[in-house]
C-alpha cells in the first residue's frame, strides 16, 4: 500500500512539471514583448530604460534559465504580480478560493446525492416512471450549456417568482450573513452548476446498477431471504459507486471552470469573476497564476482519488 | 426493401411477368450497406429527430442572408427591447438589434467552430491514438503521459487564456478547442487499436508484407471507424458549447454575432426582458441535443454488439 501511494505520488510530480513548461511556453510565445507589460511603451521611454527593466525583470537571461526560474519560483508560491490589483496573484487566488470551492463542493455533493438516488432507483426498476425521469434529466442535462442554465434559474426564481436572490453572496452590512441567508444566495447557483455532473452521475449508477444487480452474489443474497433494502443498498450499491467516484474525480477540472462561468452569471465573488474581469483588463499575471492552481490542483484531485479508489476497492492491486 | 436496392425483383404488368433484377456493382454494395445503416439509425426516434434538427440548423446557416432582411450587428433596426413580434419574431436587444438575425447568423459561428473544432481534435485523437495503440511499448507509454498531461489541464480556462493572449478571432477558437479535445478520441482509438492488431486479418497483412502505415489507414482504422465517428459527433456539441462559453464571457470574436455573445448581452437585462436570453440559449441547447441523439443513433446504428449490452 505504501509504495503503491509512493508510486503515484512520483508519477505525479512530473506531470506537473510538465504542465508549468506549457504555462511557460504559453507566456513565452504570447506575441509582444513582456516587458511592456510593466512600462508603458510611450514616446518618453528611452532604450536604457527599457533594458535596465529587462534586466531587472530577469527577461535578458537565457530561455533555460528564464524556465527554472519561473519554476522555483512557482514552488515557492510566486505567480508574479498583478498591477491592477496592487498585490501578488497568490494572495489574491488564496483569499477568492474558498468561496469558489463552497461552490464546487456544494454542487458536487448536490450532484452526487441526487444523482446516486435518481441512478439507484432506475436501476431498480427499468423503464418505470422514475428511469424516464432519469433519462430526461440525462438528455437535458448532456445539452444544457450551464450559464444559459443559470440565466434560466434567475428568470424563473428570482424575477418571475421572487424567493431567491439574483447573485451576490449575503452583505453582512445589509443584516444578512445568517445561516438561511446564505442557503437562499447558494440554491441557484449550486443547482446550476450541479445538473450537468448529476445527469452523468445518475446515467453512469444507473447502468452499474443495472449489471450489479444481474450479478450471482446478488442473487445469493436474495436467496438468503434478505430483504429488497438490504440487497440494494447493502449489497448492490456498495459496488456500483465505485465508478461513479472516479466520474466525479474525472470532471473535477469540468467542474472547476463550470463554477467559474456559475460566478459570472450569478456574481460570486471568487475566482470566475476575477478571470472574466482579469480577460477584460488583459491582466496577463492574474489568468496565467489561475490557469497554474488550476491544472496543479486538477492532478492532485485526480491522484486522492486514486489513492481513495485503492482504498475503497480491494480489488486494486497496489504494485 | 425500396426498389433502388440490388437483389431480384419480379414485377406483374398485364398479366406477364417482368424481371427486373438490378444486378449488384460496387456502388450498389455501398448503397445496400448505407441501407443497412439507415435502419439501423432509424429505430431510434430520439436520432432520427436529432438529424431532422441539425439539418435544419446547417439549413438556416447557409441561407442566413435569405431568412432574414436584417443585419446581426446593425443597430436601431426598431425600438431597444421590443418584445418579440410581429416585425421583430424574437424582439430587439438593448442596441436596437434584431435577435431573430442573430439566432439565425449565430448557427454559422456555432457550426463552424463545433464542425472544424471536431475535425482537428478527430485527425490529432486518431494520429496518436492509433500510432499508440498499434506500436504499443514505450511509444505507446510516452503518447498516453502526452495524452494524460492535455487531460489534466482545464481545457476551458487554457482556451479563455489562449484565446485572450493570440487573439479572439474564430480560427483561433477553432484551433484551441481541437487541441485540448482530442485525449478522449486519442484513448478509445488506442484501445480499439490494442485489440484490433492482434486479430488475424492485420497477422494476414503483415504476413503479405504490408508496411505498418498501411495497416494502420487500410486494415485496422476502417474497423475502428465507429467509435471515431460516435465519439467526434459528442465533440462537435461539446466544441459549440466551449465557444458559446467563450463568448459568454465575452472572448469571443467581436465581429460576429454569435449565440454566446447574445447570451453575454442577455445577462443585464435578464429582469426586464428575457427574451434576449430565451431565443439564444434554446438555439444553444437543441443543437448540441441534436448532436448528442446523433451521437446515439450512430452508436445504435454502427455498433449493434454495445446497444445490446447496454439495454
Amino acid at each position: 500500500m505504501h509504495t503503491y501511494i509512493a508510486r503515484r505520488i512520483a508519477e505525479a510530480i512530473p506531470l506537473i512539471l510538465l504542465v508549468l513548461v506549457m504555462n511557460f511556453l504559453l507566456l513565452h510565445m504570447a506575441p509582444g514583448d513582456p516587458v511592456f507589460l510593466f512600462i508603458e511603451g510611450g514616446s518618453g521611454t528611452t532604450e536604457e530604460y527599457v533594458a535596465q527593466v529587462r534586466k531587472m525583470l530577469g527577461l535578458d537571461k537565457s530561455l533555460g534559465e528564464q524556465l527554472l526560474i519561473f519554476i522555483t519560483n512557482v514552488f515557492k508560491g510566486d505567480l508574479g504580480y498583478s498591477h491592477y490589483y496592487q498585490r501578488p496573484v497568490f494572495d489574491i487566488i488564496l483569499e477568492r478560493m474558498p468561496i469558489t470551492f463552497l461552490l464546487v463542493f456544494l454542487s458536487t455533493f448536490f450532484a452526487a446525492v441526487i444523482g446516486i438516488a435518481l441512478g439507484v432507483f432506475a436501476g431498480r426498476r427499468p423503464y418505470s416512471l422514475i428511469d424516464r425521469i432519469n433519462t430526461v434529466v440525462a438528455v437535458f442535462g448532456s445539452a444544457i450549456p450551464i450559464f444559459w442554465f443559470g440565466q434560466l434559474l434567475i428568470i424563473a426564481f428570482s424575477i418571475h417568482i421572487d424567493i431567491f436572490p439574483t447573485g451576490g453572496i449575503p452583505t453582512r452590512a445589509l443584516g444578512g450573513g445568517g445561516f438561511m441567508d446564505w442557503v437562499r444566495h447558494l440554491v441557484l447557483p449550486v443547482v446550476s452548476l450541479g445538473v450537468v455532473q448529476l445527469a452523468l452521475v445518475a446515467r453512469i449508477t444507473r447502468a452499474n446498477m443495472l449489471e450489479v444487480l444481474g450479478m450471482d452474489y446478488i442473487m445469493n443474497a436474495r436467496a438468503k431471504g434478505l430483504s429488497d433494502r438490504k440487497v440494494i443498498f447493502k449489497h448492490a450499491l456498495r459496488n456500483a459507486i465505485l465508478p461513479v467516484i472516479t466520474v466525479i474525480s474525472v470532471n473535477f477540472a469540468f467542474q472547476l471552470t463550470g463554477a467559474m462561468i456559475t460566478e459570472t452569471v450569478f456574481s460570486w465573488p471568487g475566482l470566475g469573476r476575477m478571470m472574466f474581469e482579469s480577460v477584460f483588463r488583459r491582466d496577463y499575471p492574474v489568468l496565467l497564476g489561475l490557469l497554474i492552481v488550476m491544472s496543479v490542483g486538477v492532478i492532485i484531485i485526480n491522484l486522492i482519488t486514486d489513492l481513495l479508489y485503492a482504498f475503497l476497492d480491494p480489488r486494486v492491486v497496489y504494485d | 426493401m425500396p426498389f433502388w436496392i440490388p437483389g431480384s425483383y419480379m414485377i406483374k404488368e398485364g398479366g406477364i411477368e417482368i424481371d427486373v433484377s438490378i444486378p449488384s456493382s460496387k456502388t450498389d454494395a455501398l448503397r445496400e450497406k448505407l441501407w443497412d445503416f439507415w435502419k439501423g439509425y432509424r429505430k431510434n426516434k430520439g436520432a432520427v429527430f436529432g438529424l431532422f434538427f441539425l439539418t435544419l440548423v446547417i439549413f438556416t446557416a447557409l441561407s442566413a442572408d435569405l431568412i432574414t432582411e436584417f443585419d446581426p450587428m446593425e443597430p436601431g433596426v426598431g425600438r431597444p427591447l421590443q418584445q418579440p413580434g410581429r416585425r421583430f419574431l424574437m424582439g430587439t436587444d438593448d442596441l436596437a438589434r434584431d435577435i431573430f438575425s442573430g439566432v439565425v447568423y449565430g448557427a454559422r459561428v456555432s457550426l463552424v467552430v463545433g464542425f472544424s473544432a471536431a475535425l482537428t481534435a478527430t485527425l490529432i485523437g486518431v494520429v496518436i491514438g492509433s500510432v499508440s495503440g498499434y506500436f504499443g511499448g514505450i511509444t505507446d507509454d510516452l503518447l498516453m503521459k502526452f495524452c494524460e498531461l492535455f487531460q489534466s489541464m482545464p481545457r476551458f480556462l487554457f482556451a479563455l487564456v489562449i484565446v485572450v493572449f493570440f487573439g479572439n478571432t474564430i480560427w483561433n477558437v477553432v484551433v484551441v478547442i481541437g487541441i485540448f479535445s482530442w485525449p478522449r478520441i486519442g484513448r478509445l482509438v488506442r484501445s480499439e487499436f490494442l485489440h484490433l492488431r492482434e486479430s488475424e486479418f492485420v497477422m494476414a497483412a503483415r504476413g503479405v508484407g504490408m508496411s505498418n502505415v498501411r495497416i494502420i489507414f487500410k486494415q485496422i482504422l476502417p474497423n475502428a471507424l465507429h467509435v471515431v465517428l460516435v465519439t467526434a459527433s459528442l465533440e462537435v456539441g461539446v466544441a459549440i458549447i466551449i465557444e458559446a462559453a467563450l463568448s459568454y464571457l465575452g472572448a469571443g470574436d467581436p465581429n460576429l454575432m454569435s449565440w454566446g455573445r447574445m447570451l453575454y448581452n442577455a445577462q443585464k437585462f435578464l429582469r426586464t426582458s428575457w427574451w434576449l436570453a430565451i431565443f439564444p440559449g434554446s438555439a444553444i441547447f437543441f443543437t448540441v441535443l441534436s448532436l448528442n441523439l446523433i451521437g446515439d443513433g450512430l452508436n445504435d446504428a454502427l455498433n449493434p454488439k454495445l446497444r445490446r449490452i447496454r439495454r
